[in-house]
């Protein structure tokens, strides 16, 4: 019999209303990094948190060095040597990072904290993983990819033996997921067992060896991988097959509809200027920082900007705030849904209504039966799968949290619609019918500004590719006529006098 | 499609906010039960009328209080500005302004320091509870000295009647109540300044990218706030025929815990005027019962916490449900 | 650079204020004439109330008449802050005041600060409540036991000695207030076994809580005959109870202390006492004992009563 590190059988777990688990099973082995792969709510979150101890299962057996264990707190999963590193990190940004990584264990001296002790043991661990990071430097002050190590090194100091890693490089630009993909290799030469659950199924073929597949709180294949297995494991996450993912439309472009000119903000773009026809879908690539998201936050108002002019149809517009770029009908649906999109505590209903007030109100009262109406039937024509529209936000996917945001700029008549980073961390199915939402706009002459930083998404769905690099416009390129390498070069091309 | 609409509507409405009135409105009755069980003198007309007018300064307080807490914020300067509404007002009645002229202009005053409060938080980014704090004991020294530390007295007769005199056989006082309670109640639930009061609460961001004015409407709310502490303000110096410079301190307290008993957030996004007026009333009948029954005021005090805390613990219990 | 700006326009803002605030009394000084000038700081409970007012007023006036002290007026902002009041005492210690007069909110809180004044060579007058400690150099007060023993003989008196009364007291654990009661009670327990005392509350000297608190004893005791308040809030908000319900004939008040709505409820009738301190005599009289003290005298009589007076509609007019 072979020798797991990590073994779940059967494992079941049931919310309110809902069978979130029914007999899942999941091995790990030494010195391996398994994929753990489904769209959202397939219950590959809440697995993952009955093996730290988060939630209690219901039935099943976990067993760890082929021992049956059962965790009643994360603390006890800790002590099996268990660690997990959520998508949004759990790092105090305020202290260093060695105070972080030693929180709740610190040494002390004469009752005093021993600051020294600290630093000293972090900057082993550190210098293990040949980081070049320094104990007693601020959180807050290191990049994402760095707070990411920060949290690996945390999970070396307490030896953990299996590290969870959930959508660890959907922040990260593709320098550091090299970065951070050179440190997983180093652990696995360490004998530790590695679960990544990741959306980016072409990135996983560089680092996993087996796939555990879900989908709907089932248990579906596990097998090993390789790039060549994509269009089947897809076939497997979404229960049917996917021939065209990209499915890019023609349709006819029209005249320019949206002009923006020298536009310069205090967030750090400098001097950026350019055009969008009716119909057509711009990308705007660059790697992270490179400024996309403050270009498109300052033309829809949400940021200041310091000079430049935004046109549309030819007239000059003044945005001062997001109210501005709406009366005028420019949208935005903002990279971070769950800050900028969304109050995901109020209703599918509250939150559809909220920009739309004035069509539904009346000289006084807001008119609850006309909101409902309106929600209904954006609802029905985006295919976003919620028990009510009375529903609250939280309790949705991440895909159809993503469908209310653009639905409710839907309802409006649109001239320009912005999407920054629309498909990050959605299931796929929900990202094909993002894709195919697009090409709608498209198709009724809608002018669409598209931020991703998924390469083969821009290649795959846009007409022209914008790139960006430190603030700045590099190139403007024809899709059909450029590629992946192409883009890359201008998204690194540092002004050598800025540098 | 409509009728579908309305099906769905109409049940997930009974769903979340009958549970919600229900469960608000039981603690109250069976208060007043055990209060009318124990004490024949309780459940009168009388002492009915007199406990609504008790209340009426609280609850008017409590529900500007429960505005700026769904908007996540909080409002100290309520005390304060109960005391700056009244003397305010009593200084322009005493220099022969005619009585309405000088009650407005008393709430401009105090309408006034909720603006300042609202500018403050929107455009300074300054958080609610150090804006309002140092509102509160600014407001109030600007009273001390507005008065010199003596209370205002010898009001005019006509003044007075707003907090004594009955109409139809009921107090003033209440009338006012139940006209602010509706305009506000109707404000908070059915305009879109109410909505996007809820809508700044939940996240503050998401609104205003969703083209929500959230500078506009957070100092409007807490206008109202400042509103309402000087109506509570005049109707108070108009029940003890004289305006001190202390009036109202402690208030914002008892308004904090009417509206969270109430069902209000402190954390923002949730709260109603319904829900406001029934905790108000929950201090209300529980300090007039006990009072009543004779039980010590040290006693009381200890009931009134622990009560607090109940309610936002079985608040808690139902929503983790 | 922001953060300097803002201090540096602070600084300025402090000094112009401080500015303002010495010029006048330092000319007061000036006409104070020759000899050596005594600098005095007076102490009271709260900043707010008429009756602290009234301490300051006597002890300028004092002053004024001796001509070479100057009086410091300091308070708590808010009531029932003994710490504040002994951080009071502690600034007048560190600025070498030449005498303190203090009316303390807590007998014990106090004593520790009164005692390392003393110690520090600095006189202490006490006025109005005093320290447990037998290490000063005047008291003058109230007798509030006997003010109170008065209120209940009037009280009783108003009722024909029988039948239910009831208490509003302001701050439960006050000195002072806490006396008046007791006394009170103590009075009418051994002298009128007829007249029962039904309850007591604290109304914290809210005029509002007063009220509130008189309404519902009326309410759960419609054969009540009379309210005995503490103090001027309390009195007042009492009074303004038994004349809203209509009682002014069936419920008789006697309060305590005066002020123009205490003086408007008695005209109406809806006050038929209230015993009136002297408080603008414990400030001149105070400054005067300090100012002996000072001068290395010793006052003939350390405790002093200041008495109180019976304001009822009859001597309205002669009350100040």
């Amino acid at each position: 019999m072979e020798s797991y590190l990590v073994e779940l059988k059967d494992i079941e777990k049931e919310f309110p209303g809902v069978k979130a688990l029914d007999h899942v099973a999941l091995t790990l082995k030494h010195g391996e990094v398994l994929g753990l792969l489904g769209e959202n709510g397939a219950g590959k979150s809440t697995l993952m948190k009955i093996l730290s101890g988060v939630y209690q299962k219901d039935g099943g057996t976990i067993l760890v060095n082929n021992e049956e264990v059962s965790f009643e707190t994360p603390k006890e999963a800790e002590a099996r040597g268990i660690s997990i590193i959520h998508q949004e990190l759990n790092l105090c940004k305020h202290l260093t990072v060695a105070e972080n990584i030693f929180l709740t264990r610190e040494t002390t001296k004469f009752g005093f904290l021993d600051e020294k002790d600290i630093n000293l043991k972090t900057q082993v661990i550190l210098d293990s993983l040949n980081l070049d990071i320094k104990p007693t430097d601020l959180v807050s002050s290191l990049q994402v990819s760095k707070q990411q190590m920060v949290e690996i090194c945390k999970a070396l100091s307490i030896d953990a033996e299996i590290i969870i890693m959930d959508e660890p490089t959907s922040a990260l630009t593709e320098k550091e997921i090299e970065e951070l993909f050179g440190i997983i290799h180093q652990l696995k030469k360490r004998n530790k067992g590695i679960i990544y659950i990741s959306h980016r199924l072409e990135e996983l073929a560089h680092i996993v060896d087996r796939v555990t597949i879900l989908r709907d709180g089932q248990y579906i294949t596990t097998m090993d991988y390789d790039v060549t297995l994509l269009q089947e494991v897809i076939k497997h996450m979404v229960g049917r097959s996917i021939k065209d993912k990209f499915p890019r439309v023609e349709s006819h472009i029209g005249d320019i509809i949206f002009e923006v000119e020298h536009v310069t903000t205090p967030t750090g773009v400098k001097d950026v200027s350019f055009r969008v026809r009716q119909g057509e879908i711009v990308a705007i690539a660059g790697l992270m920082g490179a400024g996309r998201t403050e270009l498109v936050r300052a033309i829809f108002g949400a940021d200041p900007i310091s000079s430049g002019e935004v046109r549309i149809e030819n007239q000059l517009i003044k945005i001062k705030s997001p109210r501005d770029a709406i009366k005028n009908g420019l949208y935005c649906v903002p990279e971070d849904r769950k800050k900028d999109g969304l109050s995901i505590k109020m209703t599918v209903n509250e939150n559809m209504a909220l920009p739309n007030l004035d069509f539904t109100t009346g000289r006084f009262m807001t008119d609850e039966k006309k909101e409902a109406m309106m929600t209904k039937e954006m609802v029905e024509k985006l295919n976003i799968r919620t028990p009510s529209i009375h529903q609250k936000v939280k309790n949705l996917s991440g895909g159809n949290q993503q469908k209310i945001v653009v639905g409710k700029w839907l309802v409006r008549d649109a001239k320009v619609i912005i999407f920054d980073e629309p498909t990050r961390g959605i299931d796929v199915a929900a990202k094909i019918e993002i894709y195919h939402l697009m090409n709608k706009l498209k198709e009724d002459g809608i002018a669409v500004i598209y931020v991703s930083s998924e390469l083969p998404e821009v290649l795959g769905l846009s007409d022209r590719v914008l790139v960006m690099c430190n603030g700045r416009l590099k190139a403007d390129l024809r899709t059909l006529d450029t590629n992946q390498e192409e883009i890359l070069h201008f998204a690194t091309q540092y002004d050598a006098l800025e540098e | 499609m409509s009728e579908l609409v309305g099906k769905i509507k109409s049940k997930s409405l009974f769903d979340s906010k009958a549970k919600q009135f229900f469960s608000t409105i039981s603690g109250l009755i069976i208060l007043m039960i055990i209060f009318s069980v124990n004490n024949e003198n309780f459940l009168t007309t009388a002492n009915l009328l007199n406990v609504a007018v008790q209340t009426t300064p609280i609850l008017l307080i409590a529900m500007g209080q429960t505005y700026v807490l769904i908007t996540g914020g909080i409002d100290l300067s309520i005390g304060s500005n109960i005391a700056l509404a009244g003397v305010t007002t009593a200084i322009f009645m005493k220099a022969g302004m005619p009585i309405p002229l000088a009650m407005l202009l008393g709430l401009a005053v105090t309408a006034g320091v909720g603006i300042l409060n609202g500018v403050m938080i929107a455009y300074g980014k300054l958080p609610p509870f150090i804006v309002t704090l140092g509102t509160m004991t600014t407001v109030r020294g600007i009273t001390l000295t507005m008065t010199q530390g003596i209370p205002i007295s010898g009001l005019p007769e006509a003044f007075n009647n707003i907090g004594i005199a009955k109409s139809f056989g009921i107090p003033n006082p209440i009338f006012i109540m139940v006209i602010f309670a509706i305009i506000f109640g109707f404000i908070l639930s059915k305009t879109r300044t109410g909505r996007y009061t809820y809508a700044l609460g939940s996240n503050f961001e998401a609104a205003r990218l969703s083209g929500v004015n959230a500078h506009k409407t957070l100092i409007k709310v807490y206008m109202f706030s400042g509103i309402l502490a000087g109506v509570a303000g005049l109707v108070m110096a108009a029940r003890i025929i004289s305006a001190p410079p202390t009036a109202g301190m402690g208030y914002e307290l008892d308004a904090v815990a009417s509206s969270v008993i109430g069902g209000a957030s402190t954390m923002g996004g949730e709260g109603a005027i319904f829900g406001t007026v029934v905790g108000a009333f929950i201090i209300g009948v529980l300090r007039n019962g006990l009072n009543l029954m004779g039980v010590s005021p040290f006693i009381q005090q200890i009931v009134i916490g622990v009560v607090i805390i109940a309610a936002v613990f079985f608040d808690k219990l139902r929503h983790s449900k | 650079m922001k953060k300097l700006l803002a201090m540096l326009l602070l600084g300025v803002l402090v000094i112009s204020f401080a500015g303002c605030a010495k010029e006048a009394p330092e000319s007061d000084v000036a006409a104070g004439g020759d000899g050596e000038t005594y600098t005095m700081t007076l102490i009271t409970m709260d900043s707010m109330d008429e009756h602290w007012l009234k301490v300051k007023n006597g002890a300028e006036a004092a002053a004024a008449e001796l001509g070479n002290i100057k009086v410091v007026f300091d308070a708590p902002q808010t009531k029932v802050d003994a710490t504040v009041q002994a951080q009071l005492v502690e600034n007048a210690i560190v600025n070498k005041s030449d005498a303190i007069l203090l009316a303390a909110l807590d007998k014990e809180a106090l004593k520790p600060v009164v005692e390392k004044a003393k110690e520090a060579g600095i006189p202490v007058i006490l006025v109005d409540s005093g320290v447990s400690t037998e290490n000063y150099d005047a008291f003058l007060s109230t007798d509030n036991a006997a003010a109170a023993e008065l209120a209940a003989d009037n009280l009783a008196e108003l009722i024909g000695k029988t039948g239910k009364i009831a208490i509003i007291n302001a701050q439960a654990g006050a000195g002072t207030t806490m006396t008046r009661e007791n006394a009170f009670r103590d009075r009418i327990e051994s002298q009128y076994p007829d007249i029962e005392i039904v309850g007591v509350q604290y109304s914290d000297g809210d005029k509002q809580k007063a009220l509130n608190y008189a309404t519902d004893y009326m309410t759960q005791y419609p054969d009540l005959v009379g309210i005995y308040a503490c103090n001027e809030g309390s009195t007042v908000g009492v009074g303004n109870a038994v004349d809203q319900a209509g009682k002014s004939d069936s419920i008789h008040v006697v309060g305590f202390d005066f002020s123009a709505d205490v003086k408007a409820l008695i005209e109406k009738g809806a006050i038929k006492a209230s015993m009136v301190q002297n408080p603008y005599v414990m400030g001149y009289e105070g400054i005067k004992a300090a100012s002996t003290v000072v001068s290395g005298g010793q006052v003939s009589v350390r405790d002093i009563d200041t008495g109180v007076t019976v304001a009822t509609l009859e001597n309205l007019a002669d009350i100040k």
